[in-house]
């Protein structure tokens, strides 16, 4: 046996509590992989060599441990100094301060876990969110979506594992982030999305279990995160708005202008109506011929959109989205009358392509901008292919509609409107003759399915 | 290339001057500064590691491992040719700042 205490192996105890102390201060520092294994046993090595000359002036292990500890300096302050060698000034003063090295002092509570837990549901649910709201967003938006998400996502993945190392304001986060879960949970129970459905958000059981667990352990709480050192101002501002953004980032991105996309400026609807076989010029029908009227509706785009559909529309999709035109015959449908007055006369409207000559749409689909044309739906309606919207290139639609009373009727006048997606709609008024520039209209709110297969 | 300023604060440069004597390992280091200065640098021991890696990031300095018996293996550092030349100009710096301030307060 080695009579220098100095020279004698380390008890396991002693090793575990400079193992610790490296390992707190590396975790802070977050240094690279590559980094890691080198430093740890730099650092070890000192605090082993320091040990030794304690003990070889009589102290204890233990004291020398403790001593030699106590020399090296406190993990969090090397953790911060190691955090501005391998990163940025910006890490160092953000993440380096929000994961700084704390050795804690009171026994993990089981809480601890579940808040993790939790934390972690929030950054699945977010992930969700993100891949739902920016894949059929517009560019502008989808960047928006992504930003803020991505921003929820980084403070949730720090807060989950700074909440594992004791620090206090992980631990407010974890229990916002159960708060904020709750309040959406009964907020869906409130006001729910579809009338007349209970919606029960398991994310908000978690979260209450989660908070009243918060509650009958908070002693505990506080002792685990009593090591933790206060974080600034700055970043408690931006912890809060990491959580709150993508809570309220809807709303906002909604209303939030996207210049890839075109505007009601950028499309010009040309309405004209034709009436043949009857007398026009008397505003009635005549004896001598069957009526027609002839409706023609002229799209031309100067500027078309960007990824209007977001990526989602670059994939194939069985459901047919583009844009919707139609019309409304006013006064078709006299009241106590069970059909309309003026019907299509052929097999339903031509929609081409004005420049190339080709198929831009079909007759009745269910084109995404379709319910936005309340009067018409479900009658004379045409989707419009979302690939024929070009800049330059005119669209145009036409009608033959025929009275369905062989004695004819009274020539009406006829609304034509233009829906862009779900975004603006331009209407124009044309009687026997006449030809009109369309006018930007409020849109109307959708119409459901119920709604357009119901007739008066 | 980065020079240490020891006027401005900066202790890089303090052990750049030891390691211009030789080579050392910060356990060494530590140990040096201590009973060169009387103790008066007297810094918490771990954070003469952060310093000696950004200088080495820097290139001022070359670590290697070397094989002790019966103890952890060490990292000694030595400076290199930028190294030298970030010493001599820290140098320079701290006499002219030194004498500027002898000359102020040393009456």
């Amino acid at each position: 046996m080695n009579e220098d205490p100095a020279e004698e192996p380390l008890a396991s105890e002693t090793e575990a509590m400079l193992l610790a102390h490296v390992s707190s201060i590396l975790a802070g520092a977050a240094v690279t992989a590559a980094a890691l294994d080198d430093l740890a046993e730099e650092l070890h090595g000192h605090l082993v060599e320091r040990l030794r000359s304690h003990l070889s002036q009589g102290m204890s292990e233990a004291d020398a441990a403790s001593r030699a500890i106590a020399d090296f300096g406190p993990a969090d302050r090397l953790a911060r100094e190691f955090g501005r060698t391998y990163h940025s000034r910006l890490w160092a003063s953000t993440i380096g301060v929000l994961l700084p090295a704390v050795v804690t002092s009171g026994e993990r509570p089981r809480v601890v876990a579940w808040l993790r837990f939790t934390v972690g549901v929030a950054a699945v649910l977010l992930f969700g969110g993100l891949i739902l709201n920016a894949s059929p967003a517009t560019p502008l938006r989808a960047l928006g979506w992504t930003a803020v998400d991505l921003v929820g996502l980084g403070a949730l993945v720090l807060a989950y594992r700074a909440l594992g190392a004791g620090q206090r304001w992980a631990l407010w986060y974890a229990i916002a982030v159960a708060v904020v879960l709750l309040a959406i949970g009964i907020g869906e129970v409130v006001w729910p999305s579809r009338p007349a459905t209970l919606t029960i958000s398991l994310g908000a059981v978690l979260a209450g279990g989660v908070l009243l667990g918060v509650r009958s352990a908070w002693g505990r709480l506080q002792a685990y995160v009593s090591g933790s050192r206060p974080i600034g101002r700055g970043l408690v501002i931006a912890l809060a708005g990491s959580l709150l953004l993508p809570v309220f980032a809807g709303p906002v991105l909604a209303v939030l202008p996207d210049p890839t996309q075109a505007s009601v400026a950028d499309l010009t609807l040309r309405v004209s109506m034709t009436c043949d076989g009857g007398n026009p010029a008397s505003g009635g029908p005549s004896a001598s011929g069957v009526q027609r009227i002839t409706l023609v509706s002229e799209a031309t785009w100067q500027r078309a959109d960007f990824l209007p559909l977001g990526v989602a529309g670059l994939v194939p999709s069985s459901s047919p989205q583009g844009d919707g035109a139609g019309f409304q015959v006013i006064n078709n449908q006299p009241a106590g009358a069970i059909v309309p007055t003026w019907l299509l006369a052929n097999n339903g409207p031509q929609v081409v392509d004005v420049q190339t000559g080709e198929a831009a749409g079909w007759f009745g689909a269910s084109a995404q901008s379709e319910a936005l044309l309340p009067p018409t739906v479900g009658s004379f309606t045409i989707g419009i292919e979302p690939a024929a919207i070009q800049a330059g290139h005119t669209i145009r639609a036409s009608w033959l509609l025929a009275p369905l009373s062989p004695a004819g009727a009274a020539w009406p006048r006829i609304e034509a409107a233009y829906v862009h997606l779900d975004r603006f709609m331009l209407v124009g008024s044309v009687g026997c003759g006449e030809t009109v520039l369309g006018h930007g209209a409020p849109l109307p709110q959708p119409v459901t399915q119920a709604q357009a297969l119901s007739f008066p | 290339m980065v020079t240490p300023r020891l006027d401005r604060g900066d202790k890089s440069l303090l052990l750049l001057g030891l390691l211009g004597e030789r080579e050392m390992y910060g356990y060494e280091l530590v140990a040096e500064l201590r009973a060169r200065t009387d103790a008066l640098i007297d810094l918490p021991e771990g954070t003469v590691y952060p310093a000696l890696r950004r200088l080495e990031r820097d290139g001022l300095l070359a670590g290697r491992w070397v094989e002790v018996d019966g103890a952890p293996r060490r990292r000694y550092y030595a400076l290199t040719a930028a190294g030298e030349h970030a010493l001599a100009e820290g140098r320079e710096a701290w006499h002219r700042f030194a004498g500027a301030a002898e000359g102020l307060l040393g009456r």
